[in-house]
């Protein structure tokens, strides 16, 4: 009995070792959505701009559309921008928002100077709805079929590469 | 600094958790008897107290009793001693060494921790704070800095109309890092100047740029597309609104644009090194030869057109400077040249300066000159070998004959060799010498000479041993 207290931190340490040796050789940015094919959770959003649309989960049925996750705080937003700009304005591709634990006045002119390419923007200020779909943090961009289930998941920014190898051919097939 | 802080703390917690069983035996190693002479002495007095109660049963006799506890007594005693003695000796050399191995314990652990953390681990990495600090105390700039910016802060909220004060509040908050407020005081310019001004716009599109990351935001690429439309050619806005295609995904949109931009620039144009490094990105990404999409730009503008300033000093501007060096050089050889000169027609007993001047002449491509210097090293240093060789060479340099040394420089050469009878220099070209005036054995005595000084298997071996080879085949 007492020797077993002597092996119990090798035992720990294997185990501990055991679970880096899984967990860290995994890439962070695969990570599996338990959303993936489900459909969007139930919310509504109040608009972020006064004279724009909020966001509620009727809004995403009926298209295929993307929905991004913003904030005007979050550094590599402003790289996948002009990216998004160029879907929603020559692309063809309806994108709404969510806006995430925001100051309403921040998001604003952040928008303002970088170009707003949303065409619906809901402002989550206490982040509760995005914790429903599972944003663990800014950017994230999800496709949306129409029938309104999440189909693909962007985490971190948006670029040029990922749009052309998988957003563009998957809203192609989806939109069949 | 903290960092080092809690690791020595945690060092020194290591440290004190290894010491304190080493220094905690040895301090009761000396009080305590050993563990087995105290379970002796045990069972000893349990066997004391079973004689009494066989004792009191009546199972032994007294005498017996009596006796049986004297050699138990005896037994005990015999233990005690024992036990004294082993904590006497090995008890006091094993804290003795458990005292060395402490200290050693002291030194070696810190030591190993720095030796295994310097090489592996990144001492010099600056902490990475959680939230980085937004309110930079100023970047740092000189009090004078600070207190010019405040007045000029001042001044314009005095006077908002002074567009040549925003500017410099612009260019300021740029140099100290302050993109945001740069923006803020390049928008008032823009309004004053109604937007009418491109280098304005252009100024207040940058400073959006570059508060923005890098990445340009939709309102400097809008504020570009305005300066085009007054100059349609404006090299600045083209290369960001091109960068801005790029950003968006538009890889080939961006080549074509830059492509078109280099095409258009005159090959002196400061900005056609990032321009053509950018063309040379895109096509690495794009996976297209860069070879088939540089272009030649046009030839350097002769005309005064100076389009959109680059930003920094720029390549061709380096190179100018780099240009002008050498005329400066040449002017201070020059004054020193004329100095020395000047010096030695008043002392023209100085053979090391007239040697230096013959030198220095011949630097400049003044051969006459040199010629004439080194002749009067000559007459001022008659013995001397290292005048008379420059002389002789300088001779040779200005009588312009490849193959022979002219007569003036012949004499000079014998002069050396009446000197210095081995002398390679003079033994060669003396040897050129004779064999072109078909004295062929003078010639090959003096290669033979010569030969005999240099190293079998060099160069110059080689070329002696075949020219003498010549001279005996009669060539």
């Amino acid at each position: 009995m007492r020797r077993l207290i002597f092996i119990l931190p090798l035992v720990l340490f294997a185990v501990l070792a055991g679970y880096f040796a899984l967990g860290l050789t995994r890439d962070p940015s695969v990570v599996p959505s338990a959303l993936i094919d489900k459909p969007v959770p139930e919310f509504t959003l109040p608009p972020l701009l006064k004279d724009g649309e909020g966001l509620a989960s009727a809004d995403l049925k009926g298209k295929v559309q993307l929905v991004n996750v913003f904030a005007s705080w979050c550094v590599p937003c402003r790289i996948e921008h002009p990216v998004l700009m160029r879907l929603a304005k020559e692309q063809g591709i309806t994108v709404k928002a969510i806006n995430y634990k925001d100051k309403p006045e921040d998001a604003v002119r952040w928008l303002n100077q970088g170009g707003n390419p949303y065409s619906a923007i809901g402002a989550d200020q206490d982040g509760r709805v995005s914790i429903n779909w599972g944003v663990y943090g800014v950017p994230e961009t999800y496709v949306i079929d129409a029938q309104g289930r999440i189909r693909y998941k962007v985490v971190g920014p948006v670029m040029p590469d990922e749009v052309e190898r998988h957003i563009l051919p998957l809203i192609k097939e989806l939109q069949g | 600094m903290l960092f080092w802080i809690v690791a020595a703390a945690m060092t020194a917690a290591v440290t004190a958790l290894v010491l304190t069983p080493l220094l905690r035996n040895r301090q009761t190693g000396g009080a305590l008897p050993g563990p087995r002479a105290a379970y002796d002495m045990e069972v000893y007095r349990d066997q004391l107290a079973e004689l009494e109660r066989d004792l009191a049963r009546g199972v032994i006799d007294n005498r017996q009793a009596q006796a049986a506890r004297t050699e138990i007594g005896r037994r005990m005693l015999a233990v005690a001693e024992e036990g004294k003695r082993e904590t006497a000796s090995p008890g006091a050399s094993s804290g003795k060494a458990s005292r060395a191995v402490a200290l050693a314990l002291c030194v070696v652990i810190p030591v190993g921790a720095l030796a295994v953390y310097i090489p592996t681990g990144e001492p010099n990495l600056p902490g990475q704070p959680f939230a980085s600090r937004e309110t930079k105390p100023e970047n740092g700039a000189p009090a004078q800095v600070m207190q010019a910016i405040a007045k000029l802060e001042q001044h314009l909220k005095d006077e908002p109309n002074d567009l040549q004060g925003w500017l410099l509040m612009g260019q300021t908050y740029t140099r100290m890092s302050r993109f945001d407020d740069s923006v803020e005081a390049y928008r008032h310019a823009v309004g004053i100047s109604q937007g009418k001004e491109p280098g304005i716009l252009s100024s207040y599109a940058e400073a959006m740029i570059a508060a923005n990351q890098g990445m340009v935001p939709e309102e400097a690429a809008r504020t570009f597309e305005a300066v085009l439309q007054s100059d349609p050619n404006d090299a600045r806005a083209r290369y960001y609104l091109a960068l801005a295609r790029g950003q968006a995904g538009d890889m080939r949109g961006a080549l074509d644009r830059w492509v078109e931009l280099a095409a258009q620039s005159p090959a002196d144009a400061p900005w056609l090194p990032t321009v053509r490094q950018r063309i040379t990105e895109t096509a690495g990404q794009l996976g297209i030869d860069v070879a088939s999409v540089m272009p030649q730009p046009l030839p350097a503008a002769p005309q005064g057109e100076a389009a959109a300033p680059a930003p920094g000093p720029t390549r061709e501007q380096m190179a100018g400077a780099a240009d002008m060096t050498p005329e400066q050089r040449e002017g201070m050889i020059r004054s020193m040249v004329d100095g020395l000169a000047t010096r030695l027609r008043d002392n023209p007993n100085d053979a090391d300066g007239w040697l230096r001047l013959g030198r220095a002449y011949k630097v400049l491509g003044e051969q006459d000159k040199a010629v004439e210097a080194l002749a009067s090293g000559a007459k001022a240093a008659p013995g001397r070998v290292d005048v008379l060789m420059a002389y002789a060479d300088a001779l040779m340099v200005a009588g312009g004959e490849e193959d022979a040394p002219p007569p003036s420089a012949v004499a000079v050469l014998r002069e050396v060799l009446a000197i210095q009878p081995d002398n390679p220099q003079a033994l060669w070209f003396l040897g050129l010498d004779a064999a072109r005036t078909a004295n062929k054995g003078e010639a090959s005595q003096l290669w033979g000479k010569l030969l005999t000084q240099l190293q079998p298997g060099s160069p110059e071996h080689a070329e002696v041993q075949s020219r003498l080879d010549g001279l005996a085949r009669g060539g």
